[in-house]
């Protein structure tokens, strides 16, 4: 198999070139964090095995809907521009032919739970003796020590235990969660990456290396800090808002037509005053009362029901776009296909990138959420499992051919 | 060397970082506070927005909002629309080696304060701007908050009932989102800095950071034609809040991605002779489209939950925890203060408030072994600001000792 193919454009100097990952990590979160550094230049070797694949790789979406383990959507999204290798760690030759190439990685990425890698000869310890000055980074769900701490758990429960899931409600209350493990696509590999990148400049200036470690129970949980902070002085639970402000009105979504709906929010009364002139033939916008916060906050509900009374049988696309126009915030609220097929913004950057893949043909990838002026992050395409073997252990680490016949007949290419 | 041995120095120590964010991504200027960076945070005349922004100590007033995104960095006012002000922050930007802002596009430039002229003027610094839809394209005018951004960006379509409004995440997610890539870009250029001496301009967009985090509602579009919404609350048996005596545990035992909790689940009702348990070992509860049904739904929720309203939450956690059955206690932000393993891990950082209270500040969101996290210190207010430009002079030679 062809190996190094999806590397040989390169168009631009990438921040990260020159920087190598050993990415044991599997799922959302590990991923997600070694995929920022690989669209950055870095060269991530994911590790997997044909028993023990990274499973989103038999997750959907797949290409044309066709399952299979180099097929998925899921899966590509978070792995571009890495480089995959198949081998089964458990045979002992197999591990120390990976472990020929510890003294060129810079990073090593895991997110099992505490002494799964240690058992195979690849925990931070081991390694570190091959290369002091390594950066080990380890994403254990809720640390690697402590009462609970091998406790199982998938982004729903942790969202549940972090207390993200208990606040995600609508304004009586009922609860409901959020739709989608957003700290596991965002947030926790956001602090991964950052501790990562830390740690490259700490090492730059000092020759150190370290160890990091990301609990994403502690990583979700920042995402509540002035909530905890609140509580701890007030001892008080916040009150359920839904998409209402304790401070602003009005402020929410509003339903339009063709069961569409309108994001809205007044900040201030100078924006009032813009939504009103907008509106002025509505009766509610000449109403002296709603002039002033306290006189919006007064009465939410009735100020609402205006409001919707007012959208209902709007387009919200053109009222968002004319209300911005006055400088009201507004938007409409969009699913994936409002923002892959119909939103001007996210067409003039290219936010999507639509990049070939060997077997799945054009696949669709969120481009880097920044633009960087000197070395502009690249996206590549996702491996297919194992594509990189050849490349990895002939080119990089030279194994003649007679070692990797002898690592094959071994099994431990599989 | 001005650093006391007794104090680890951060991974960022010496950086200078000018910090003019506003709500949709000051979260990012917070952890580069915590990573020992000397953030000087930049109010205007008017005073700081988000220091009217929930939720708030009900004694005082405070915003814990502010308190929280702000901690170890100091702050200045500087009034731009006046000559003087102007000519501070120029000063602030020449000591700097990041500057994370969200000014308005074109709005620093129609004061004569242009990114442009300072990257020109100082080319190794780092100019991170975010903005709401970033820095071009036809919505680089348009405004947003917290609220529009998650509508627009697509995260509020997938959250709610599909017979009510799509939902908003709690608590201005948007800045930790737009935040941290924001700092994940800033950082890697700071690294090409490091490494080159070339400084950039790192251009991000609120609405691209919100698109970046539909896990895969993007890719269900474009490789199977299927537009994501919102879905019932329990879609399947063996999914959801199960009551308890003093609360409720959510319990993920499906028969998909991960099986063993579901078998687990029903091998533990069967050996406890829960009535009606041996039913939902038959074939059909392992096939998606029955679990989905509204009857499998309420039958197994009938069965499984008068077993579950005979422990207390912990209880149960516990026990299910042991038998391998993916679960975890609902909690709301008091419970999280009794959580057994953030109590191992000595998580929360007390600190005295006022006269009567303590304050409990989060922990660390990741650990360094060689840099820990700076302990958090409320904002420090600055009211001579000529100091803060002489100053950088020794944050720098403390970088360059550490180099």
């Amino acid at each position: 198999m062809s190996s190094s193919s999806n590397f040989e454009k390169r168009p631009g100097k990438l921040a990260l070139e020159g920087i190598r990952v050993l990415d044991f990590t599997i799922g959302g979160a590990g991923p997600f964090a070694t995929k920022l550094l690989a669209d950055n230049g870095a060269e991530v070797i994911k590790v997997e095995t044909s028993t023990h694949y990274d499973f989103p790789r038999t997750m959907g979406p797949y290409a044309g809907g066709v399952k299979g383990v180099n097929r998925s959507a899921y899966f590509t999204n978070r792995n571009s521009g890495k480089r995959s290798i198949a081998i089964n760690l458990k045979k002992k030759e197999a591990a120390e032919a990976l472990k020929r190439i510890i003294p060129t990685v810079d990073i090593v990425a895991n997110n099992f739970r505490a002494g799964v890698l240690e058992k195979l000869g690849f925990g931070y310890q081991q390694l570190a003796a091959m290369r002091p000055d390594l950066i080990y980074i380890s994403m254990p769900l809720q640390g690697s020590a402590g009462p609970q701490a091998e406790f199982s758990g998938v982004g729903h429960t942790l969202n549940v235990l972090a207390g993200i899931f208990g606040l995600t409600t609508y304004e009586d209350g009922t609860l409901v969660g959020p739709g989608t493990n957003f700290p596991d696509h965002s947030v926790n590999p956001g602090h991964a990456v950052s501790a990562i990148m830390a740690a490259l400049i700490h090492r730059e200036r000092t020759g150190l290396g370290q160890y990091l470690e990301v609990s994403q129970l502690e990583s979700t949980m920042n995402l509540l800090g002035p909530d905890i902070l609140a509580y701890s002085l007030s001892r008080q639970n916040p009150k359920p808002l839904g998409n209402g402000s304790a401070v602003h009105a009005p402020y929410g979504v509003y339903p339009a037509a063709n069961n569409e709906w309108l994001a809205l929010a007044v900040e201030s009364d100078d924006e009032w005053q813009r939504l009103a002139s907008y509106a002025s033939d509505q009766s509610w916008a000449k109403d002296a009362k709603l002039a002033t916060r306290e006189g919006r906050l007064a009465d939410v509900a009735t100020l609402n029901a205006a409001i919707e009374a007012w959208t209902r049988d709007q387009n919200a696309r053109e009222l968002a776009a004319a209300l911005q126009q006055n400088g009201v915030r507004a938007g409409l609220v969009q699913n994936a296909r409002d923002l892959v097929d119909l939103d001007p913004q996210i067409a003039a950057r290219e936010a999507f990138v639509t990049v070939d893949h060997p077997e799945m043909g054009p696949v669709v990838y969120n481009a880097a959420p920044y633009k960087l002026s000197a070395t502009p992050p690249q996206i590549r395409s996702a491996p297919m499992l194992g594509q990189h073997n050849d490349e990895v252990f002939r080119e990089w680490l030279g194994l003649p051919d007679e070692e990797m016949e002898r690592l094959e007949k071994l099994e431990a290419f599989v | 060397m001005p650093v006391s041995p007794s104090i680890t120095p951060g991974a960022l120590q010496g950086v200078r970082v000018i910090d003019m964010s506003d709500e949709s991504c000051v979260y990012g200027a917070k952890v580069l506070a915590d990573l020992g960076a000397d953030v000087v945070r930049i109010e205007s005349l008017r005073g700081d927005k988000m220091r009217s922004m929930p939720p708030f100590d009900p004694k005082s007033g405070e915003s814990m909002f502010y308190c929280f995104m702000n901690a170890n960095k100091r702050v200045v006012t500087v009034d731009l629309e006046q000559e003087s002000g102007r000519k501070l922050f120029a000063a602030l930007v020449r000591s700097a080696d990041i500057v994370f802002e969200s000014a308005e596009p074109g709005y620093l430039a129609g004061l004569g304060l242009a990114p442009e002229t300072f990257r020109q003027e100082k080319p190794g610094l780092i100019w991170t701007s975010v903005t709401p839809f970033g820095s071009s394209g036809p919505y680089a005018n348009w405004k947003a908050n917290d609220l529009i951004s998650q509508a627009m960006g697509g995260l509020m379509t997938l959250t709610g009932l599909p017979e009510r409004a799509p939902l908003k995440l709690h608590g201005e997610q948007t800045c930790y989102i737009a935040g941290l890539h924001a700092v994940s870009g800033t950082l890697v250029a700071y690294w090409h800095k490091v490494r080159t001496g070339d400084g950039q301009f790192v251009d991000v967009s609120v609405h691209e950071c919100i698109a970046h985090t539909l896990e895969s509602a993007i890719q269900a579009y474009t490789a199977e034609g299927d537009v994501r919404s919102r879905q019932p609350r329990a879609s399947e048996a063996g999914v959801g809040m199960y009551p308890c005596k003093d609360g409720e545990v959510f319990i993920f035992a499906t028969s998909g991605m991960i099986a063993s909790s579901w078998r687990n689940l029903v091998a533990w009702l069967r050996a406890e002779g829960i009535s009606g348990a041996d039913e939902l070992a038959e074939e059909k509860w392992t096939e998606n489209r029955f679990r989905r049904s509204a009857e499998a739904r309420a039958r197994s929720f009938e069965i499984i939950s008068q077993f579950t309203q005979r422990f207390n939450k912990q209880q149960l956690y516990a026990q299910l925890q042991q038998r391998g059955i993916l679960s975890a206690p609902k909690c709301e932000i008091g419970d999280l203060f009794d959580n057994t393993q953030l109590k191992y891990l000595n998580w929360f950082t007390e600190q005295r408030f006022d006269e009567e209270r303590t304050i409990s500040w989060p922990g660390p969101a990741f650990r360094m072994s060689e840099t820990p996290r700076r302990d958090p210190l409320p904002v420090v207010e600055v009211s001579d600001p000529s100091g803060l430009v002489e100053t950088n002079t020794a944050a720098a030679e403390q970088g360059k000792v550490l180099a």
